[in-house]
């Protein structure tokens, strides 16, 4: 695979970038990301990928933007209340960078669905889904094929980030288990922004083999304060997911 | 006898209707016994929001999603005692900190 001269020159500000160049543009163009979501951090995860040229963009989402999404979900617009939010994804990608293939996946998330939606051939998923219910699904899928994934949260003016390679590092179950009582949250639109960017930016990163990722770190920004705050994450020895007795086993 | 500060964030503070406060401990009070005094005053929806419970692969779960002093109480690597840990003077817990988010649909 090449790329072409009008790639060349759509990238070219990032292929300048030291040690980036074609070798890790081709990288990227090589590349299946399944972003899981297109709502609020899905949006600046999918159009970053996007416009960074990620060869192939698998986005799932089962859902139709609300008048009340688009504070956030700057995916979609008034033009697409009542359309799926994985097709109104694929329309708006497809005009950002008409050379990357963009698959929508109209479907929910669930323990049947997930290793059909996120299939075999992809690189690494990108958590951007609002409830811990299905972000377990993907953490799972995750563990047991070893397909990293990039874990984020927001909430308020308030965000997370982490990057979950297991068996390096710890599963997200070894950092918050379970989940949690449903309730409607508050969310500011530029706080998926900068937490989304965040996630954009952590999988070119992994996907171009540049920089550090946030192994084993939870990186917590607060809006109020503008403030980052590292903490260290560690594995639960007992995870029942990823831990010595867990249920997830590398198949052969 | 220990002075504890507790921090409380996003969900949580919607609870306790403040981000911090503190409180002197009988010495000896494990973070179990704490947890439990916390949820008397702040009724079973404070308790709902720091113990996740549930199944998994068909087993049942109560598991605490705790940080103290940054730790998290189920790294036994830190605390061995886990909730029987006791608290010191000086000890931060963390309430709410990793986001749950939740909405009645799942979805991004």
């Amino acid at each position: 695979m090449t790329l072409s001269e009008q790639e060349k020159s759509r990238y070219h500000r990032q292929m300048i970038f030291p040690n980036w160049g074609e070798e890790a543009q081709l990288k990227l163009k090589n590349a299946t990301v399944f972003v899981a979501g297109a709502g609020g951090l899905g949006s600046p995860v999918s159009i970053y990928l996007a416009v960074a040229g990620v060869g192939t963009i698998r986005i799932c989402d089962y859902s139709t933007p609300e008048l009340s999404n688009l504070n956030r979900q700057i995916l979609h617009d008034d033009t697409r209340l009542g359309k799926n939010k994985a097709l109104s994804a694929q329309e708006t990608l497809n005009r950002i960078n008409p050379e990357v293939t963009v698959e929508p996946l109209v479907e929910m998330i669930t323990e049947e669905s997930v290793a059909m939606l996120i299939g075999n051939n992809t690189d690494l998923i990108v958590d951007c889904m609002d409830n811990f219910e299905t972000r377990h699904v993907l953490n799972n899928y995750s563990v047991i094929h070893r397909i990293p994934m990039i874990h984020a949260g927001v909430y308020g003016m308030r965000g997370q980030i982490t990057f979950i390679k297991s068996p390096e590092t710890p599963c997200l179950w070894c950092m918050h288990s379970g989940t949690l009582p449903k309730t409607l949250f508050p969310i500011v639109g530029a706080t998926a922004g900068v937490i989304g960017c965040l996630e954009a930016l952590e999988a070119i990163k992994y996907l171009t083999g540049m920089g550090t990722n946030l192994m084993s770190r939870m990186l917590i920004w607060d809006g109020f304060t503008m403030e980052f705050t590292e903490l260290p994450q560690k594995k639960m020895l007992d995870c029942p997911v990823c831990g010595t007795n867990g249920f997830a086993e590398v198949p052969s | 006898m220990p002075t504890v500060t507790c921090k409380y964030f996003t969900t949580v503070q919607n609870i306790t209707n403040k981000d911090q406060e503190e409180f002197t401990l009988s010495a000896g009070t494990t973070v179990e016994q704490f947890i439990e005094y916390l949820i008397s005053k702040y009724g079973a929806k404070f308790g709902q929001h720091v113990y996740a419970e549930g199944t998994l692969d068909g087993k049942p779960y109560k598991t605490p999603n705790i940080y103290l002093n940054k730790s998290r109480i189920q790294w036994v690597q830190d605390y061995p005692d886990g909730l029987k840990t006791k608290l010191k003077d000086n000890d931060v817990l963390w309430f709410g900190l990793i986001i749950g988010g939740g909405s009645q649909r799942f979805h991004g």
